[in-house]
């Protein structure tokens, strides 16, 4: 959120409306509403005096409704734009034009109620559409006691009252009588798997979040006793199973499959009744209910649709293909995250790159023609060399400092040190007309050092070190004493010793400026082109997408043929043809001028960092050396065929050979029962997870079985149906076509034995407590995906794995695609096992991340990175070690063993200067000197002084004896 | 003083209730199932105030949902039979009630008692 505010060439618009969009030629001319938020953005500096004022009580929404705040206000502190603004609906002024007492408190006057709104017009090239999802209304929460009794909670309040920064200061207490509960209980698919209100699809979210709370509510208060009520435990994403199953027994979850009727009140308890899976009837009573409400499509969802032109499926989300997740049924206009159908963050977060690369991929021609690139004057050089001049400000923040801080003081204190040329309190350092006047006091007292006492360093040192850099300043040469949080913040009772620590803070700052050097941003070349691992839909996609952005691609697959599993896929349950859809993709590589082929061919070798790889590629004739700026590892995975199960391919086989069979043995009628075993070899039996697909295959499968041939019976044996999102549709409909379902336990697993020509399975069925014989006359098993053991790959870039084998990535929700390794991009099966719409999301996003190195042509690092004294350095290897990043490499330099940062890759996180037994490491901006010299200063000056001239002089002397 | 003593005869599928709904009531409710509302005896009702309850409450099913079709209409039957008793030997027949609740509905259930217990208590 940060980077987007940050970024020159994002306009955020927030308060805004779409009124109406036009198809043009090439793009779109959108009409927006933007409403007037009486605030100016470019004056508020979020001190938050306005709200301390202001009079009006409004409900806060942000809180979900659970507390109030005022009518001038800012949602949580770190909104962007961090800037307040001015609720219409609860505002005194607007209503009965009386008040104003914000206008009078504001210091920097950027209260403006002239405001009016704004109609404007934007030509747009291409639209994404990230409308998110709607709460279930309470209609439908209702049935459960919802606004009847209040201790009877949504999962949305509950998230509210955990958090810290949340009206309870994350205390968990019921709303009807302040005291903390102690039984909880949580009711699964409110809103979602029901008829009843018109949401018949899962939501997808709720199985894992539901257990998030409880966990976190369990760290809260470890004597609490949750139950958690569930349908189907739907925990299908990457590693969410171990993370299920770890919350369980680690905080003793009580989980019961059963779905309470209602709630009662006795006295001030819930009551729940329900069923249990042995068929009991039970009354339990809790001191709280969560309901874990699912995501309903946005309410205005038709009016969307109609100002866009594009079409909604029969649930009211937008209606997308399997083939092509992210596209509307306009051109041009394309849909992320919740509004194409309920997702998880990472899905989310994989979708909208994906979407990033759609319109790369469309506007390429226009790329850079509207970017605005910041330019800087050159550094005065001399200026730097010369002997430190410091300014200091201090700054007030309107009260937030100074109300606790004596900020006078700190400065009359701060202005007699030496080398302080210039010491000033400012009543907004970073305000826009301080950070004009920074600049020009740059100019005028000659200041090579600056040091800014005010808030954070994390959210405002990159404001101040641009400052800097405008006014011909390296941008090293800069530090922040963080008096705000760390002094009037936490000390706000106590101003006096406050202040004092304010003066150490500052102090310790300036002995560490001085020691500061200049600060060098390195960029690093990009090779403009790409190097495919894997020729599967996942490669293929991935190619294509990259060539389209306008850059050469290197495709090489290890077989004689493109295409992967999905060769091995006939048909699809959403009913697209994959092969005809496979057949184009192909066609289109191979024709592609931008896209090289190479089959039958194996990486070597790869060498190299970041936007200049080098790699050889071989196959059995020759070898062939190509340069490339980045790498997406599409190596897929294969179905695993688990050894419990008398698998032969004939009377025993998988769902894909199911497949294959339906399309082409035409004897496929005679077969009169089918039995399909689901989790064969998976969640806990050989393979520990879940594969995600095995249940969508199963149903698609088991409806062609029933569509070909009515009397055939199927049985399809489950832990838990997880046909999450729409395809809950398709679990419906096999239901009602009779397929039978029956329900086994993880410890009780299904036999399949052979006897005689005919196969038998055994299943014992909790519902009726028996054991059921079956003789069907084809087993299926619904088998797993396992990524190959042995990858030459992995080993060659060096990528980490989960503890479940596949290719892990950088960050799980921010990060889906990318590697711990700069430049290494990873997607399809290989990362995880998921169905083909969300393969295809995933490699497109993997497409847009490789891009943008691509198109910017030049890596910058972080200035703060590594740098390694080659005279001191032993050549010990430590570093290169433990380097997390692999950016340190050992090199030799006149026949000794050195090491050698990588600056392209090097993240400055440290490990290596704190580990290098010869101190010949130091990370920029956090100089051994530097930092030694602010720690002494923290005892006092008068202590660095003197060790600064112990220093000099030992020096001195240690010259001396040498020249002797 | 000993808690005043409730008992409440009923159909056993008109309710699953515990104790811990009961919980917060001024008073000690006993609660006797029987298979049906309809095989409670009109000695069954007499029996109770023998042993020292300041009320009987008869529960059975709703009318026409009775699973042995009549038994919740005898139920009543038996109730007005007792309370012609309760009034030969001089105890305030509004003492014993008839009261019919949804099956399985335990909250209605014990909304129905509650409001039963205030009728007995206010005429102390």
């Amino acid at each position: 959120m940060v980077e987007t505010g940050r970024s020159p060439n994002i306009e955020i618009l927030t308060l805004t409306d779409i009124e109406k969009v036009e198809k043009e030629e090439d793009g779109y001319r959108v009409k927006v509403k933007i409403k007037p938020r009486y605030i100016d953005p470019n004056k508020c500096t979020a001190c938050g005096e306005c709200m301390k004022y202001c009079p009006t009580l409004a409900i806060d929404t942000y809180n979900v409704g659970l507390t109030f705040t005022r009518a001038a206000r800012i949602d949580f502190p770190q909104a962007i734009p961090t800037c307040y603004y001015i609720d219409e609906a609860s505002c005194l002024y607007l209503n009965h034009e009386t008040c104003r007492i914000c206008t009078n408190v504001c210091g920097p006057k950027a209260i403006d109620f002239s405001q009016k709104p704004e109609i404007k017009d934007l030509e747009v090239g291409a639209i994404v559409l990230t409308i998110g999802f709607s709460d279930v209304p309470e209609s439908v929460l209702k049935k459960y006691g919802y606004g009847k009794y209040e201790d009877v909670l949504t999962s949305m309040e509950i998230e509210r009252l955990m958090c810290v920064s949340g009206p309870t200061q994350g205390e968990i207490i019921r709303p009807s009588d302040f005291k903390h509960p102690k039984r909880i209980a949580y009711i699964q698919c409110i809103g979602s798997r029901n008829l009843t209100c018109d949401r018949p699809y899962c939501s997808s979210v709720c199985c894992m979040y539901a257990i998030k709370e409880a966990s976190v509510l369990k760290e809260h208060d470890p004597d609490l006793d949750i139950t958690l009520f569930y349908m189907d435990i739907r925990t299908q994403g990457k590693g969410f199973d171990a993370a299920f199953n770890n919350a369980v027994k680690k905080y003793g979850f009580k989980i019961i499959r059963g779905r309470p009727a209602k709630v009662d009140k006795v006295g001030d308890k819930l009551v729940l009744s329900y069923v249990t899976e042995e068929g009991e009837y039970k009354r339990d009573f809790y001191d709280m209910v969560v309901l874990s409400t699912g995501l309903s499509p946005p309410e205005d969802a038709e009016k969307i649709a109609e100002i866009f032109g594009i079409d909604l499926n029969e649930y009211r989300f937008v209606a997308t293909k399997s083939i092509a997740p992210i596209q509307t049924s306009q051109p041009g206009i394309y849909v992320a995250g919740a509004f194409q159908g309920p997702k998880d963050i990472p899905e989310s977060v994989t979708q909208a790159s994906a979407a990033a690369a759609q319109v790369s991929e469309i506007l390429k021609e226009a790329r850079f023609s509207a970017t605005i690139k910041k330019e800087y004057p050159p550094e005065e050089k001399e200026l730097i060399k010369e002997e430190p001049r410091i300014g200091v400000f201090i700054c007030h923040c309107g009260v937030n400092i100074a109300g606790v801080v004596k900020v006078e003081e700190v400065r009359n204190y701060i202005e007699k040190f030496p080398n302080v040329v210039l010491a000033e309190t400012v009543l907004y350092a970073c305000a826009q007309d301080f950070l004009e006047e920074l600049k020009k006091k740059i100019k005028e007292y000659k200041l090579n050092r600056i040091v800014i006492a005010a808030c954070t360093p994390r959210t405002h040192e990159p404001l101040f070190q641009d400052t800097l850099r405008e006014a011909g300043l390296n941008l090293g040469l800069f530090e922040m004493a963080n008096i705000r949080d760390q002094c009037a913040w936490v000390h706000s009772d106590n101003p006096d010793k406050a202040t004092e620590k304010a003066k150490d803070l500052v102090r310790m700052a300036l002995a560490k400026v001085q020691k500061l050097e200049p600060l060098n941003i390195h960029t690093v070349k990009v090779t403009p082109s790409a190097l495919v691992i894997g020729g599967g839909v996942a490669g293929i996609t991935a190619a294509l997408s990259i060539a389209e952005q306008g850059y050469e691609v290197y495709l090489v697959e290890k077989e004689n043929e493109l295409g992967g599993n999905l060769k091995r896929i006939k048909y699809l349950i959403t009913g697209e043809d994959p092969k005809v859809f496979l057949k184009e993709l192909i066609e289109k590589v191979n024709n592609h001028p931008k896209i090289k082929v190479y089959l039958n061919t194996k990486v070597e070798k790869i060498s190299g960092y970041v936007g200049n790889f080098t790699t050889v590629l071989k196959n059995e004739e020759k070898e062939k050396t190509v340069n490339h700026g980045v790498i997406i590892a599409a190596t897929g995975a294969k179905e695993y065929i688990p050894s419990k199960y008398p698998y032969d391919g004939k009377k025993v086989i998988t769902q894909l050979d199911l497949e294959k069979k339906l399309i082409e043995d035409k004897s496929f009628k005679k077969i009169k029962k089918v039995v399909m075993i689901q989790c064969a070899g998976s969640r806990g039996e050989e393979l520990s997870y879940c594969s995600k697909v095995c249940c969508q295959q199963a149903l698609k499968n088991a409806l062609k079985i029933k569509e070909m041939s009515s009397n055939t019976e199927v049985y399809i044996l489950y832990q838990d149906i997880r046909a999450y999102g729409f395809y809950e549709k398709y679990y419906l409909e096999a239901r009602k076509r009779g397929i039978k379902f029956i329900r086994y336990l993880n410890n009780k697993r299904p036999m399949v034995e052979k006897k005689g020509r005919g196969v038998v399975v055994k299943v014992y069925d909790p519902i009726i407590g028996e054991e059921i014989e079956i003789k069907p006359d084809l087993v299926v098993l619904s088998v797993g995906i396992k990524f190959p053991e042995e990858n030459e790959i992995v080993n060659m870039l060096k990528l980490p794995t989960t503890q479940e084998g596949f290719l892990m990535e950088a960050h799980v929700k921010l990060r889906p695609v990318e590697t711990t390794s700069d430049g290494v991009f990873i997607c399809g099966l290989a990362h995880s096992p998921q169905p083909l719409p969300e393969v295809l999301a995933q490699v497109k996003a993997a497409a847009a991340k490789a891009c943008i190195l691509l198109a910017k042509g030049v890596v910058e690092t972080t200035p703060y990175i590594a740098s390694i004294n080659e005279k001191k350095c032993i050549g010990c290897g430590i570093c290169a070690e433990l380097c997390p990043f692999s950016a340190i490499e050992m090199v030799k330099v006149e026949k000794r063993r050195k090491a050698k940062v990588i600056t392209a890759s090097c993240k400055g996180c440290g490990v290596c200067a704190s580990h290098c037994p010869v101190f010949a490491i130091d990370v920029g901006g956090f100089s051994t000197e530097a930092v030694l010299s602010q720690v002494q200063a923290f005892k006092g000056w008068e202590l660095l002084e003197n060790q600064t001239k112990k220093n000099r002089n030992g020096r001195k002397e240690n010259r001396k004896l040498k020249e002797e | 003083m000993a808690k005043p003593k409730i008992a409440v005869l009923c159909c056993n599928y008109t309710n699953s209730a515990t104790d811990e709904d009961f919980k917060d009531f001024p008073c000690e409710i006993v609660i006797k199932r029987f298979p049906c509302s309809g095989s409670i005896e009109i000695v069954d009702i007499l029996k109770e105030f023998e042993d020292d309850a300041e009320g009987v409450l008869v529960c059975g099913c709703e009318k026409e949902k009775c699973h042995n079709k009549t038994g919740n209409l005898r139920a009543e039957k038996r109730v007005l039979g007792a309370k012609k008793y309760l009034e030969e030997i001089g105890i305030d027949p509004e003492r014993a009630q008839m009261a019919f609740v949804p099956r399985l509905d335990t909250g209605a259930f014990v909304e129905t008692v509650k409001d039963f217990v205030e009728k007995i208590l206010n005429k102390r």
